[in-house]
């Protein structure tokens, strides 16, 4: 059962909105600003989180920066603006997407849809809950990957691209083969989300973000998790 | 020629004329005072020396002292003026006289005016050319003896000795005021020099805020003419950069004021849709559909808007993005499907099977794409094709997009870019439209460093567009 909140100062598109979600079987909690917004999140503890930027009290991006400290919940934001600076911000500060009003049900869903996705592994049989490598483990059942025994908070589409690369570690995985199993074949975005994560990953993960040693860089290729996998 | 130039021309000029005229001027009264001098100096010696010589003479006169006596005797006042002495005896008769000291020759006639002059007791000099062609000054005194004239001597000489000291006082004269214009010119280097930087800092800050640059303004501000053309200036800047702000902010609050009942509307035609009734109505589908069309007309007329009042004030921002264009014509195709379909035209895509990545805003490329092949749509007529194919060539990526429509006439195509341009009002009436897309799709493009041509044989010949924009290789240290 997935939990959204929406987070809309506008009932005119707060009300079409959250009935088009609950009709593709999403269970919707709203809030018409941006501080009732917030505590609703951090009580409720939703799977994804749809935030307008412009919200009166406190807005998108102050609740954004907020929700941040305390979870990695998929973040969605919402905008009339779609100036260059506005979508960097929105991903500096922490939201996971962005999407430029007006938008149809059908993007919405879409875009919806890519932020919750597991990633699908070719061989999930054969695949272990959990992968062991020298330093680094990663729990597919509990979500949690811990490095030198302590536990990361990794976002949930970090998690999800880690494990991707994980799962094929040693090997290159392209840009196109990322998008396609992290967010989804109907998903259109730009790759900056993509160096977004990438980057968030390393100063999880790395000794030295600037050095990366477990993820690393293949030019012209794509991305590849470099680990000793403990037998 | 410059202000610099015209203004230390003139200065130094002025200045140079100046001086120069001080210099005659000041110079002929020092000839003047010097030359006085040296005439009263003469007079006063040749008074002294007949006063001096007058027994020698007298006894010269007796015949008591011989020629060489009496030259002995004028020697030192000869070597102390420089010139010559020489006696003229009155008496017997005037007509007698010690010519070159020594020798009796005649006065010769008309009398000398110093002669005439020495004769009443008030000596004079006079300036004439001697035997020797050089000029001469002359003068002469009466010797008295006992109350008695007993004969005049007279002094002349060369000129040169006064031309001497005039030279030499000229020769200060002049070094002096050499130094004084060439400090007086380095003044007025100086100053120009200070007037000049002022217009020149004018001049850049001009520059800067033209070029972009919108906080600028000058903040040295003299209390001269210069500095209130500054002040000027700073309130011109602040003017303009409010209203390029306030376009902007137009353009911004526009766009969020219409997006805002567009994404409402949206909304609800996406509900009425999931409703069971209407799924069965098919006539009610296809309305929904064209509202859908609409809508996303409109959504791009209002981005259309707002790009071209940017575009306008130069405050364009291109987008950095990497978008994959394959993945991106790809859904766009999908989106245009079901417009395509109701007039039963073939909508094709041809891509590689690669991914392909060029730096841009999504929504300038949505734009631009939509507006390309929403004409496409609206100009082909049921039953025919629209073909748009991507190829990489090089570092180019290169879209073709052909459609099977009614073409442009040859004599329109280079106005097709132009702001609501219609290629034929009457004939198109019937199809909406601002007119403003393609010059929108032009400026976008181009902003972007990418080309557009349009080609088109001719009435129902079809018409093809090819867009041309580089594409980088994904950049994938962003923060190396």
């Amino acid at each position: 059962m997935v939990t959204i909140v929406v987070i809309e100062d506008d009932p005119l598109i707060l009300h079409p909105l959250a009935d088009a979600l609950r009709e593709h079987g999403y269970t919707v909690l709203t809030a018409g600003d941006g501080k009732s917004g917030l505590e609703i999140v951090q009580n409720r503890q939703p799977d994804v989180v749809i935030l307008d930027i412009l919200l009166p009290v406190m807005d998108g991006w102050e609740v954004c920066k907020a929700i941040r400290r305390t979870s990695v919940v998929p973040i969605l934001m919402l905008s009339s603006l779609n100036e260059e600076v506005d979508r960097i911000l929105g991903l500096e500060l922490g939201a996971d997407d962005y999407l430029t009003k007006p938008f149809s049900t059908r993007e919405l869903i879409a875009h919806i849809k890519a932020l919750l996705r597991r990633v699908e592994f070719s061989t999930p049989r054969t695949l272990p809950n959990v992968m062991d490598f020298e330093r680094i483990r990663i729990d597919l059942n509990r979500r949690v990957v811990s490095k030198d025994g302590r536990e990361l908070t990794l976002r949930y589409k970090a998690f999800e691209l880690l494990a991707l690369l994980a799962a094929h570690a040693g090997e290159v995985v392209s840009r196109a083969d990322i998008f396609d199993k992290v967010w989804g074949t109907d998903w259109i975005g730009d790759t900056r989300t993509l160096e977004v994560h990438i980057r968030w990953l390393r100063e999880q993960l790395e000794d030295v973000p600037g050095q990366p040693q477990f993820i690393q860089t293949a030019r012209s290729a794509g991305y590849r998790f470099v680990g000793i996998a403990k037998s | 020629m410059s202000i610099r130039t015209r203004l230390l021309l003139v200065n130094i000029g002025l200045l140079a004329a100046a001086f120069i005229g001080t210099l005659l001027f000041a110079g002929s009264q020092i000839t003047a005072g010097l030359r006085a001098d040296y005439q009263q100096r003469l007079v006063s010696e040749i008074k002294l020396i007949a006063q001096g010589i007058a027994p020698t003479a007298a006894a010269f006169a007796r015949d008591e002292t011989t020629d060489a006596d009496l030259a002995a005797a004028f020697a030192p006042y000869e070597a102390q003026i420089g010139g010559t002495l020489r006696l003229f005896f009155t008496g017997r008769s005037i007509e007698q006289y010690a010519g070159e000291n020594t020798a009796r020759n005649t006065m010769p006639r008309p009398e000398p005016p110093e002669i005439e002059a020495a004769v009443t007791d008030e000596p004079i000099v006079s300036q004439r050319v001697a035997k020797d062609g050089t000029l001469h000054l002359f003068t002469a005194a009466s010797i008295i003896l006992n109350g008695n004239r007993i004969g005049l001597v007279q002094l002349n000489v060369p000129t040169s000795t006064l031309q001497g000291l005039i030279a030499q006082r000229w020769v200060v004269l002049a070094a002096g005021m050499v130094v004084l214009t060439g400090c007086a010119v380095l003044v007025v280097v100086w100053v120009a020099r200070r007037i000049l930087r002022s217009l020149r800092q004018l001049q850049e800050s001009a520059t800067r805020f033209a070029n972009g640059d919108l906080d600028h303004r000058i903040t040295s501000l003299s209390g001269d003419e210069i500095g209130a053309v500054a002040r000027a200036f700073n309130t011109m800047a602040e003017r303009i950069q409010s209203m390029l702000v306030a376009q902007h902010t137009f353009a911004s609050n526009t766009s969020h004021e219409f997006r805002t009942p567009l994404t409402a509307i949206q909304l609800r035609t996406d509900a009425l849709r999931r409703s069971p009734t209407i799924a069965q109505d098919a006539a009610a589908r296809k309305y929904l559909d064209e509202i859908d069309m609409e809508i996303a007309r409109l959504t791009s007329m209002v981005q259309g808007l707002t790009l071209l009042a940017r575009l306008d004030a130069d405050r364009l921002e291109l987008g950095r993005d990497e978008v994959d264009i394959v993945r991106f014509a790809t859904a766009l195709r999908q989106q245009l499907l079901p417009q395509a379909e109701e007039k039963s035209i073939r909508l094709v895509l041809v891509v590689p099977d690669k991914p392909l990545y060029i730096q841009v805003n999504l929504a300038h490329l949505t734009l631009v794409f939509r507006n390309v092949l929403d004409n496409a749509l609206k100009y082909t007529p049921g039953g025919g094709e629209i073909r748009w194919t991507l190829v990489s060539e090089g570092d180019t990526i290169v879209h073709t997009i052909t459609d099977t429509g009614i073409g442009i006439v040859p004599e329109h195509l280079p106005k097709v870019f132009d702001r609501f341009y219609r290629a034929d009002r009457a004939r198109l009436r019937d199809v909406p439209g601002s007119g403003l897309g393609l010059s929108i799709v032009y400026s976008i493009l181009q902003a972007y460093g990418a080309t557009i041509h349009i080609h088109s044989s001719g009435i129902n010949q079809g018409t093809t567009v090819t867009v041309r924009w580089r594409f980088q290789r994904p950049s994938y240290e962003p923060f190396a």
